[in-house]
């Protein structure tokens, strides 16, 4: 079952086996969970966005039609979930910061998220350094670089995966290269 | 020759483009697009080394348990805008409760003081008009008896007394000795006045 491809999972799982969409999970929980993290900094909204992507995958089963990659179709729906719960909290947060700039409420130490609680150790000095830069990025520079850089996503896919063209692909992409490397150097490490 | 761009550094680090001559010999003696490319490519090789973060067991079991609870309940609707707060269903309880609790009392009020109002309407209406029937009968009255005559008056009372019959039996009751004692009332009265 591990060695099926992911579409041949996916006409298993319309026909009723639970062990084809078990074997998907499996595959794929983790960069999805990454990738939710990435874009979310948080890491009970993204164990939450993991598991709504696979109750809609569950759910569309039978919509489903195989695409150019099943990759690009699943991070295309965690990516719109996660989206949609930036934007929920980021009205929450605007929400909640009038109500208390009104009542002169210090909320500053009420932040909701703990964008360093997920974070893996890692014993490789300039990997934790590259790691922590990546988290200085904007959402949409980390996610490019997870797509391209970790996934393995070619253009066509990254664009397919984000609703834009090929051309702005390209462009962010190398924008998010080149602040990742200025975020690197302004660390002060030399990268070799 | 101008610098490589960063998108095209970028895109032959990916490579997907192919370097005309010119490029390729600028890259070979360019040190600082060299130096670009190289540390582009050492990021690149690292941003591929970093981990991924790993989801727990709790929440893979989670997931396979929601998942078990959608495949038994195919056409129950997943609740997931009550799994957390929804701030827009709360708004619209919200306004809806409001919507009711100040509403009831000004439908109440409205309707109260309507009905106020035409009620106190109604009865200073009744009481004009019954005050005016009440004039206009008197001056009719009034009339009436400014016009009426002697004659009138006498014709009105024997319309009366024609229409009355006669108490015979009271007529008949009254017997002698009745009379009698009458009369010795009124001798009586006689002799005590004398």
């Amino acid at each position: 079952m591990r060695s099926l491809e992911d579409w041949e999972l996916i006409a298993l799982a319309k026909q009723g086996n639970n062990e084809a969409f078990d074997c998907l999970v499996e595959r794929y929980k983790n960069p999805i969970f990454t990738l939710c993290l990435y874009l979310t900094k948080n890491a009970q909204s993204a164990e939450d966005l993991v598991q709504e992507t696979f109750i809609r995958l569950f759910k569309s089963l039978n919509r489903v039609k195989p695409q150019a990659q099943f990759k690009t179709f699943i991070f295309g729906i965690a990516r719109n979930l996660a989206l949609n719960h930036i934007r929920d909290e980021q009205r929450k947060r605007n929400f909640l910061s009038r109500f208390f700039d009104k009542f002169n409420f210090d909320h500053k130490n009420q932040s909701v998220h703990n964008p360093d609680t997920w974070i893996p150790n890692e014993s490789n000095e300039f990997v934790s350094v590259v790691q922590e830069c990546m988290l200085e990025l904007s959402p949409e520079h980390r996610e490019i670089l997870f797509l391209r850089e970790t996934q393995g996503l070619d253009y066509e896919s990254i664009a397919e995966t984000l609703g834009c063209q090929v051309g702005t692909v390209r462009s962010r992409l190398a924008r998010a290269r080149t602040q990742l490397r200025e975020k690197i150097l302004e660390k002060g490490v030399m990268i070799k | 020759m101008r610098h490589l761009t960063d998108e095209q550094i970028s895109e032959l680090l990916d490579g997907f483009i192919t370097l005309s001559d010119k490029q390729q010999k600028h890259l070979k003696s360019c040190p600082e697009c060299t130096k670009k490319l190289e540390e582009w490519h050492h990021i690149s090789q690292y941003v591929q080394c970093l981990p991924l973060a790993s989801l727990s067991e709790e929440a893979s079991l989670k997931i396979s348990r929601e998942i078990k609870q959608v495949e038994d309940n195919p056409y129950q609707p997943i609740l997931a805008p009550f799994k957390k707060w929804n701030y827009k269903l709360i708004t619209a309880s919200a306004m809806c409760l409001l919507l009711v609790l100040v509403g009831i009392p000004w439908v109440y009020n409205y309707y109260y003081q309507t009905e106020e109002t035409t009620n106190t309407a109604v009865s200073t209406q009744t009481t004009t008009e019954t005050n005016q029937i009440a004039s206009n009968n008197a001056n009719i009255v009034i009339q009436e008896e400014e016009t009426l005559t002697d004659r009138d008056i006498f014709m009105n009372l024997s319309e009366e007394y024609t229409d009355m019959e006669p108490v015979k039996e009271e007529l008949y009751s009254i017997t002698i000795s009745d009379l009698m004692l009458s009369l010795a009332e009124e001798t009586d009265m006689f002799n005590t006045s004398m």
